[in-house]
């Protein structure tokens, strides 16, 4: 009787829904009647949805499908995690799994909300999502699991490339009630994209208050602002920023339009003991002079964009001011823009620099091209290698990123593992390119004098699709202790 | 059984197998086994293991058998930051998993319980492939799966995740 109750008031909604846009009696009355679902939802049973409402029907399974329905949720939630929550090929593919059958349903559904993704460009696509956590069994029922705990990462994607029906007040209400379902929320990725004429939400630092106070466990924050015109209004009396952000370890900031306004006014509200991992693109002397009480606690730095203004204009003060203050950081990745420059500065603060021990340069979207090996790596090995143990280089796929018997004199011989991975890119995909084995323009007795060289090296990995590396270097690699791999 | 590095695997249908110790410890299950049991004559029963799908799951570890053993967490973790996740599957290994979807499935089950995790990474990859781009309809025929839900339940799941459907 309870469930029928449910499902007529279920129904309701849905209808109130449907013609919510028509009146604004109706849109009054699809209010009440959530309201009263609402009600009986928290105050009977859950819903049917995944009950065992077939609990005694014989399992119909013939032999073909006898192991797929063998497989343990474990194995299922490992291939269903390997789908994005929303990927090219398809909307969400993971709630077409959940519709397959029970068993899939049960590993599914809690996959799809524990990394929530919402695009949103309007206020009625935000109300869907609420409405939908309202009803929602999954949470309800509590059918996450400690593997997959209820919206555990938020992805928060505004964008205004469509003409929409943005309301900043109704949005921000919406967002309050996602995220007051999100009481496990660890991560936090706020994508805002602007075009030109069109209203964007507009999500500034009081807001971010409101979202940490709402969700205490987040960790991890990332912003990626590709507007030019966030709110960067002083927060409001009596709020605390600087506590909400005192469990933060992990901070992401982009920004395709300068914003530093924005960043110092962020950065000055951290605690100086918060952030252990901070990614930013676009590093200013004032950026980085609010950074400073945070960047002696960094272990793990990562620039992306970073210390040019143009091409060939290098950032010298900011770049000292972020190497000497740094003094804890342990891992730098940086992605690009490597030169001379900038490998000088860190020379000049390898005092502080003393605990980085493990540097990664270039990422399989943006690898790195022949010159860095000349004017950046060459000197970076050379100089600041001591304090070095592990280097992870993705190069562009070419002739001149081949290694030949000078590059293997650039390494530290300090290193413990190296991996040395090479990707196409647009550039140079049509090229005429063969991929070839890693040392095949390398002569044995280099390789020898670098195997003798390194006395530290115990593992040396190489990317290649096509071609192992040459068995003959494999022994010679493997009679100094260093394990050689091949990574497909 | 330990002779000269080799180890002898027992199946669920009594098969013996006998491999060098370096291939058996591709398995972290055997790899912990063999260090706590030591030098042993006795065969290892693997009751959960057919001996068809055994001797695969022995030809994947003979070909890797100089791979890097997984990595620790804090590897893992420097490395995933350090490159995009890799889904693409080697040539060798492509050919390798080409199977049955049963057979596919039982070398799933049993890189799960020998815990082997890169021939579960590339059974799970494989599988996901399959599924990949296809509705719940098709997700079906693929797997021959019976539908078991009501057409309430069904439309119950498309209305609770309203949101995910017409994003």
């Amino acid at each position: 009787m309870e469930n029928e109750l449910e499902l007529f008031l279920i129904e309701i909604v849905q209808y109130f829904d449907l013609q919510k846009r028509k009146s604004v009696g109706l849109r009054k009355m699809a209010t009440k009647a959530n309201f009263l679902l609402e009600q009986v939802i928290y105050n009977t049973k859950p819903l049917p949805i995944l009950s065992n409402s077939n609990q005694n029907e014989v399992c119909k399974v013939n032999l073909k499908n006898y192991n797929v329905n063998k497989l343990p949720n474990e194995i299922l939630n490992l291939i269903f995690e390997r789908f994005k929550v929303k990927d090219e090929t398809s909307n969400f593919p993971l709630l077409n799994l959940a519709l397959v059958n029970k068993k899939w349903s049960t590993v599914a559904l809690p996959l799809l909300y524990r990394d929530l993704y919402t695009r949103h460009d309007s206020v009625s696509k935000l109300y869907t999502l609420a409405k939908c956590l309202k009803l929602n069994s999954i949470y309800r029922e509590s059918h996450t699991n400690w593997f997959n705990p209820f919206i555990s990462s938020l992805t928060f994607y505004s964008t205004s490339k469509t003409r929409s029906d943005l309301n900043q007040d109704i949005c921000k209400k919406l967002l309050k009630i996602i995220a007051s379902y999100a009481k496990h929320l660890m991560s936090f990725i706020l994508i805002i994209e602007q075009m030109s004429g069109y209203d964007v939400l507009n999500f500034n630092l009081n807001d971010l208050n409101d979202l940490f106070t709402s969700c205490q466990y987040i960790t991890h924050l990332d912003i990626n602002k590709l507007t030019n015109t966030w709110d960067i209004k002083p927060i409001e009396k009596g709020s605390n920023l600087k506590n909400s952000f005192l469990k933060l370890k992990t901070l992401c900031i982009m920004s395709m339009e300068g914003g530093n306004d924005e960043y110092a006014s962020l950065f000055s509200n951290f605690p100086p003991t918060s952030i252990e991992v901070l990614e930013i693109p676009d590093l200013t002397m004032e950026t980085a002079e609010s950074l400073k009480d945070c960047l002696k606690n960094l272990y793990s730095l990562t620039l992306t964009g970073n210390l040019y203004n143009e091409p060939g204009e290098f950032k010298e003060n900011v770049a000292n001011l972020v190497f000497q203050k740094a003094t804890n950081l342990k891992k730098l990745n940086s992605y690009f823009h490597l030169s001379e420059a900038m490998f000088n500065i860190m020379i000049k603060c390898k005092v502080s620099l003393k605990y980085l021990k493990c540097t990664i340069f270039g990422k399989q979207v943006d690898p790195l091209s022949y010159c860095s090996w000349e004017t950046g790596l060459k000197v970076y090995f050379k100089s600041l290698g001591n304090h070095l143990t592990e280097l992870y280089l993705t190069l562009i796929e070419s002739k001149e990123n081949e290694l030949d018997d000078s590059k293997l004199d650039f390494f530290s011989n300090h290193l413990k593992n190296l991996e040395i991975f090479s990707y196409k890119v647009y550039k140079n995909i049509n090229e005429d390119y063969q991929e070839v084995s890693p040392f095949a323009n390398v002569s044995e007795s280099a390789v020898t004098k670098f195997c003798f060289s390194m006395k530290k090296l115990k593992r040396v990995a190489f990317r290649n699709k096509i071609k192992p590396t040459r068995t003959d270097l494999k022994e010679v690699f493997k009679s100094y202790g260093i394990r050689l791999v091949d990574v497909f | 059984m330990v002779v000269s590095s080799k180890v002898i695997l027992s199946s669920s249908d009594a098969q013996s197998f006998t491999v060098e110790k370096k291939v058996a410890e591709r398995s972290i299950l055997l790899k912990n086994m063999l260090e706590d049991i030591g030098d042993s004559e006795e065969p290892i029963p693997l009751p959960n293991v057919s001996g068809k799908v055994l001797k695969k799951v022995i030809e994947y570890c003979e070909h890797h058998k100089d791979d890097d053993p997984a990595p620790a967490e804090e590897e893992r973790e420097v490395f995933d930051n350090a490159r995009s996740r890799n889904d693409e599957i080697s040539e060798w290994d492509g050919t390798f998993i080409t199977c049955e979807n049963e057979e596919l499935f039982e070398i799933i089950l049993a890189a799960n319980y020998l815990d082997i995790k890169p021939l579960l990474d590339l059974g799970c990859k494989t599988v996901a492939n399959m599924i990949r781009g296809k509705n719940a309809e098709q997700i079906r025929e693929l797997f021959n799966i019976e539908n078991d839900f009501t057409p309430e339940e069904e439309e119950q799941i498309r209305r609770e995740n309203e949101w995910a459907v017409d994003a």
